[in-house]
């Protein structure tokens, strides 16, 4: 388990922005991920670590699971990451825009839109191919 | 020793009861639990933004305990104020101890000292007589108190438009300097202002029990946006100020650590006040000629309903349905951060529905100081869009409160089983969908998106204003009645002074309300005393 947990972690963190995991933010993570594995039934969680396994695009999984409700582990995760990644200063431009750009504000909606639906369609194809253990 | 005045909590109520009676030279002990910040802050000296671009921020809003994310690990839901690490203390152990079972009730208690009001919006109402009309006291009773409390604890506003809603103070201090969005905002409202009041859509700076200048030795605000994250600011109007200040001046003496359980009477008809001393574990008696409840709605009809060995009664309850209305600024869209900015509420809106009856109220709130990751949470893109937005459009959105009157027909409940244990059941709320989108409507005129699909509903109990289980009336005849001078039916010199005594909470925080009639109450109580 604690392998999975390393490769977890890397894994969403690459996913959300796009570089390696600060020992920082790694070590704080991890705890949080066992608390959170802790909510669920063991089978559960032996599905998620299955589906990260197989399926690279977290992104794609997490939101597909997000909108059919089915994937909540990955959900909470990668919303764990965020909180724990703002807190680092490395990390203030992630979430801070500190330049005037109506044009770039507007750009990235119209991204966030395309993106968000190519990830949903995405994310429903790949988890049929990778069915839950009962 | 036999005290003249015991006043159990550390609250709001408990506060107010206790400046009622500190005109009179009495032996007034107040008794609390009153958990206070486990460890001290870090001085940062700056603001917020400025700090977090060099420094972590891990143990300001995460913790290594994690009670920054006490929502997500233990399916919580608890203002983001309360479970921030060094404000956690607010809500600390409160199952432990007073267990309750929810349904369909989110109720939220502190043991703190300051009670709820240690991590408040700050906002401060007076009633008028339309929203006093089910209890026996009228808006001219409480004005005294309201005047002295607005005196006490500071309150920033100004009159404008929402003069007849809130009240024409007159010792009002400079108003909050309001946002960059809000000021938008409140010049497109003054531009459409004749026909968003055909429309009953008022708006203007709100009261809030915040300091614009120095104040007995407390510093004015500050906007640097940490009011989520440290505990006690000095701008923000805290009870345990008012506690501190009367322990020091030797008016009341302050017990903390110490659990009420129950009330009983002596052979001499005394009042016996049984207690748990929370360091020691040792039951503990204060003997008493009167007492005063303050302990906050829920805790102060448990100490009721324990006291009568009743574990049969179903005691109302109210609070303020809400939704919460999120509002983006299109022309603010990609522009950069602002950092000091005030993080809470900026402006207050009054929907005066006259053809539906219906009075709402909001609160304008800035969401500058939370966390970025909370917005994470909210949007509805993939994981890389949702950080876009986090830098792009969170920075355009503010989010309105908006509260409604207590609904009566709910049946929202509170008892006592056998254990020991509140129970609390609610029905749910109704909301006219032609209401709320009118005020979707109305808010879209000032230039803002919005739209009542987005609009969130939060279970009955998150507003926090809770009142209504042992009501005053005129006559008592209930065992679980009032009279008007707050003395509980068929229990002499018993008296409650908090939300529990209010049948109807209109549609504004009504903790302001609460403080005053619970200064009065005090003063009753101690005008009683001299008089024997």
């Amino acid at each position: 388990m604690g392998h999975d947990l390393h490769t977890e972690a890397s894994l969403i963190y690459r996913n959300i922005f796009k570089r390696e995991i600060p020992p920082f933010v790694e070590s704080r993570f991890l705890k949080v991920s066992e608390k959170i594995n802790q909510k669920y039934p063991a089978i559960k969680v032996k599905n998620h670590y299955k589906k990260i396994a197989k399926i690279n695009d977290l992104e794609a999984l997490e939101l597909s699971g997000r909108y059919l409700k089915k994937h909540h582990i990955l959900s909470e995760k990668f919303l764990a990451m965020v909180y724990i990644a703002e807190t680092i200063p490395e990390n203030y431009s992630l979430f801070i825009n500190e330049k005037n750009s109506i044009f770039n504000g507007y750009l990235s909606m119209i991204f966030a839109s395309i993106n968000t639906f190519y990830k949903l369609i995405k994310g429903v194809f790949l988890t049929m191919f990778v069915k839950d253990d009962q | 020793m036999i005290n003249d005045v015991i006043i159990v909590g550390g609250g709001a109520a408990a506060a107010s009861a206790a400046l009622g009676l500190s005109n009179y030279s009495l032996r007034t002990v107040l008794l609390d639990v009153g958990f206070k910040p486990d460890i001290e802050p870090p001085q940062l000296n700056s603001d917020l933004y400025t700090f977090r671009k060099k420094n972590k921020i891990f143990d300001l809003v995460v913790g290594e305990e994690f009670h920054g994310l006490t929502n997500l690990i233990y399916n919580e839901k608890l203002p983001p104020k309360l479970i921030a690490p060094y404000n956690y203390y607010i809500s600390k152990d409160v199952q432990k101890i007073s267990p309750t079972e929810e349904e369909n009730f989110k109720l939220i208690q502190s043991f703190s000292k300051g009670g709820l009001a240690a991590g408040w919006g700050a906002g401060v109402y007076e009633y008028n007589n339309d929203e006093l009309k089910e209890t026996p006291i009228h808006a001219e009773e409480l004005k005294p108190y309201y005047h002295a409390l607005t005196k006490e604890i500071g309150v920033a506003g100004q009159l404008d438009d929402l003069d007849k809603y809130f009240g024409k103070s007159e010792d009002l201090l400079q108003p909050i300097k309001i946002s960059l969005k809000s000021q938008k905002l409140l010049q497109s409202y003054q531009k459409k202002r004749e026909k968003l009041h055909r429309e009953g859509m008022y708006m203007g700076l709100p009261r809030l029990a915040i300091l614009t200048e120095e104040k007995n030795g407390r510093m004015p605000c500050d906007y640097s946006n940490l009011e989520p994250w440290y505990p006690n600011l000095p701008y923000i109007y805290n009870p345990a100020f008012t506690i501190d200040r009367l322990h020091q001046q030797k008016k009341i003496e302050y017990r903390s650590d110490i659990l009420v359980k129950k009330w009983g009477r002596d052979k001499n008809g005394f009042i016996d006040v049984f207690a748990l001393n929370m360091k020691s574990g040792e039951s503990i008696v204060f003997k008493t000629k009167k007492l005063i409840l303050a302990a906050g709605t829920a805790n102060t009809t448990k100490i009721v309903l324990t006291s009568k060995n009743d574990y049969l009664s179903r005691l109302p309850i109210y609070d303020n349905p809400l939704i919460q209305i999120p509002i983006i600024f299109p022309g603010f869209i990609g522009k950069s951060f602002i950092k000091r900015e005030f993080g809470m509420t900026n402006l207050n809106v009054i929907f005066d529905f006259k053809d539906q009856d219906l009075l709402l109220q909001g609160s304008l709130i800035e969401l500058n100081s939370p966390a970025r990751g909370t917005f994470f949470e909210m949007f509805p893109f993939s994981a890389s869009g949702n950080m876009k937005m986090i830098r792009n459009l969170a920075p355009a959105a503010m989010v309105l409160f908006l509260y409604y009157p207590s609904q009566d027909n709910v049946n929202s409940v509170v008892s006592l089983d056998g254990n020991g244990q509140l129970l609390i059941s609610s029905g749910n709320y109704t909301f006219n969908k032609g209401i709320l989108k009118r005020v979707g409507r109305n808010l879209q005129k000032l230039g803002v998106l919005t739209s009542s699909l987005i609009f969130q509903k939060p279970p009955p109990g998150y507003a926090i204003h809770y009142a209504g289980t042992i009501p005053m009336v005129e006559n008592p005849e209930q065992p679980y009645q009032c009279n008007i001078s707050g003395e509980l039916n068929q229990e002499k010199n018993v008296f409650i002074a908090d939300g529990s005594l209010f049948s109807k909470i209109a549609a504004k925080n009504i903790t302001f309300t609460i403080m005053a009639n619970a200064m009065r109450i005090g003063e009753n109580v101690a005008q009683s005393i001299s008089n024997e």
